[in-house]
């Protein structure tokens, strides 16, 4: 009983300090990035390439999701006699919840693990340290540019990917229910505010947001041990997402209230 | 460039023996002699270095005076790697100070460090080549957001430091394509890149052949001849580090043994020493290598 309090304890004290290093890394990227440290050319890179990475699966991913979920709608809505608000309902759905928080769980799985990979095996060899020695802060240097790349990235692809569900909506709602096109997105311009939309991409930039930091993170603070980088990556990806979750929870609260 | 490389490429030109220059030893150039009454330019003051409670380093004392060549020797894991990291504040003592320029930069935040180490170069044991870049790119870091240079200035400097660390031509290679040595020679290019005052060099000639460590030896020197750069070296090449060094720190249990000129190295009686310079296997192990 006794090692299981002191166990939990640990964990909690663990936690703690987890959070702790994760807020003055975000502490430490934001007086980077109000002091205009910001190398161009990496961000672009990094950019593109959480971009370019991430794109493919969050299509695929967003594509089937908003087929499933236009199939169960059709059903019911038909059943309610409310067919006419199978677009609207599908998109206010993608424009809510699933184009951020599922783009942003493919993103962490592709480019959250890629940022603690990368990170933790320049960590393992030293070039963190040769990074140090040529007077260049690593927050500066790798971890901005990839805070960027999330925060302006995860939106973008939260918008696509929405846009992809709907899309991919459609076609469930046109072959089973006989949906003409008209209707179907006509229901949408109709009954979307444009505040649902707004708030969905608030939430894919903290999204983006604790991506970033939590793969860089568990990057910077590899051990340094080749079999480290593994876990590190593993962890950048389990953690993130919980994280998500329970962001993803509050700023439903605060965002529709 | 400088007289002497001109009169070896010269001489490297007939075309019946190309592998002139590579074959030849490159003379050791030769340096004025190290003025050691004014400031020194590092002063270690009662260094201790403890990781996971265990003491890699203590009483750790010496000065490094401008323009000096100072190496440091040890065996394996005597804590020469370590005792380096401190120098450049990559690491921090427990106790004790590191001076640089009359300042403690064992006491420094980041920020005040990052103006120290403009001054500084280092060139890493492994390496540490940035892998996502090419060589010119990890050659020119140092400088890439210096506008006081021109980027054909900047890629002028770089084709030259390559040339002289005979990878002239590896500019948009990957770190990957290279062999374990090869990248060597890149890091030392790298670290002299921005001029520095001060430079660090880790193991400069290990994983070399006897050829190109000799030349390494040799670029070491020169650099100090033509710029008054200050260099310390980590090597346990013997004989290249008592060729080149003004003066040699031995690291054994933990603390110095002895700092002192290469002609008293060779002349001491500190059993540690003596098997040292003199290529002598530790009791420990079996066999004995034939004295030098
Ligand atoms: N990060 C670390 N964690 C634990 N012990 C360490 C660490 N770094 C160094 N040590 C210990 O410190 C001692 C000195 O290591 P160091 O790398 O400085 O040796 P070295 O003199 O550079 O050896 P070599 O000539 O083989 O490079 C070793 O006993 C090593 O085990
Ligand atoms: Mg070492």
């Amino acid at each position: 009983m006794l090692s299981v309090l002191s166990a939990l304890g640990a964990g909690f004290l663990k936690g703690l300090s987890y959070i702790g290093e994760l807020s003055e890394l975000h502490m430490r990227t934001l007086i980077h990035l109000f002091r205009g440290a910001v190398e161009r050319k990496t961000t672009i890179a990094q950019m593109s390439h959480v971009g370019v990475s991430s794109l493919p699966i969050v299509v695929v991913t967003m594509l089937f999701s908003g087929m499933v979920m236009s199939y169960h709608i059709a059903d019911q809505a038909l059943m309610l006699g409310a067919g006419a608000y199978i677009g609207w309902m599908v998109a206010e759905t993608m424009a809510r919840e699933l184009g951020p928080a599922l783009t942003a769980i493919v993103v962490a799985a592709r480019a959250g693990s890629s940022m603690a990979a990368e990170l933790g095996t320049m960590k393992v060899t030293e070039q963190i340290d040769a990074l140090r020695t040529m007077a260049t802060d690593p927050v500066q240097y790798l971890v901005v540019p990839r805070y960027l790349a999330g925060m302006i990235m995860v939106p973008m692809l939260a918008l696509i990917g929405g846009l992809i569900g709907v899309l991919g909506g459609f076609v469930i709602a046109d072959t089973t229910a006989g949906m003409t096109a008209a209707a179907y997105f006509n229901s949408i311009r109709a009954n979307l505010e444009l505040w649902t939309i707004a708030a969905g991409i608030i939430k894919a930039v903290f999204f983006g947001v604790i991506i970033a930091v939590i793969g860089c993170h568990q990057g910077l603070y590899t051990e340094k041990a080749s079999e480290e980088v593994g876990r590190a990556t593993t962890r950048a990806v389990v953690y993130a997402i919980m994280l998500i979750y329970i962001a993803n929870l509050a700023l439903t609260m605060v965002l529709f209230p | 460039m400088p007289e002497t490389e001109n009169v070896l490429t010269e001489q490297a030109q007939p075309e019946e023996i190309p592998d002139d220059d590579t074959l030849a030893v490159r003379e050791i150039p030769r340096r004025d002699p190290v003025d050691r009454t004014g400031e020194p330019l590092l002063s270690i003051r009662d260094v201790r270095r403890e990781i996971d409670g265990e003491i890699i380093l203590t009483d750790i004392n010496f000065d490094v005076w401008p323009g000096e060549i100072f190496g440091i020797m040890g065996m394996s894991g005597s804590g020469k790697t370590t005792l380096l990291r401190l120098l450049i504040a990559l690491d921090r003592p427990d106790e004790g100070s590191v001076i640089f320029h009359n300042e403690d930069i064992a006491r420094l935040d980041e920020d005040d460090l990052n103006r120290v180490r403009k001054s500084m170069g280092m060139c890493f044991q492994y390496s540490a080549l940035f892998d996502s870049m090419t060589v010119g790119d990890n050659v020119s870091f140092s400088v890439r957001n210096d506008r006081s240079m021109s980027d054909d200035e900047k890629r002028e400097k770089v084709a030259d430091l390559l040339a002289m660390v005979e990878m002239a031509g590896t500019e948009h290679r990957m770190p990957a394509e290279l062999s374990g040595g090869m990248r060597k020679r890149v890091s030392i290019a790298r670290a002299l890149m921005d001029d520095p005052e001060l430079v660090f060099y880790d193991e400069p000639s290990s994983g070399l052949d006897p050829v190109m460590s000799c030349n390494i030896s040799g670029l070491i020197r020169k650099v100090s001849a033509d710029t008054g750069a200050t260099a310390v070296i980590v090597s346990h090449d013997v004989d290249n580090m008592l060729g080149i060094a003004d003066r040699i720190l031995m690291l054994h249990d933990r603390t110095t043994a002895l700092i002192g000129t290469p002609d008293e190295m060779r002349s001491s009686d500190i059993p540690i020493i003596r098997r040292f310079v003199h290529g002598l296997a530790s009791d420990q192990m079996t066999g004995r290598c034939s004295p030098r």
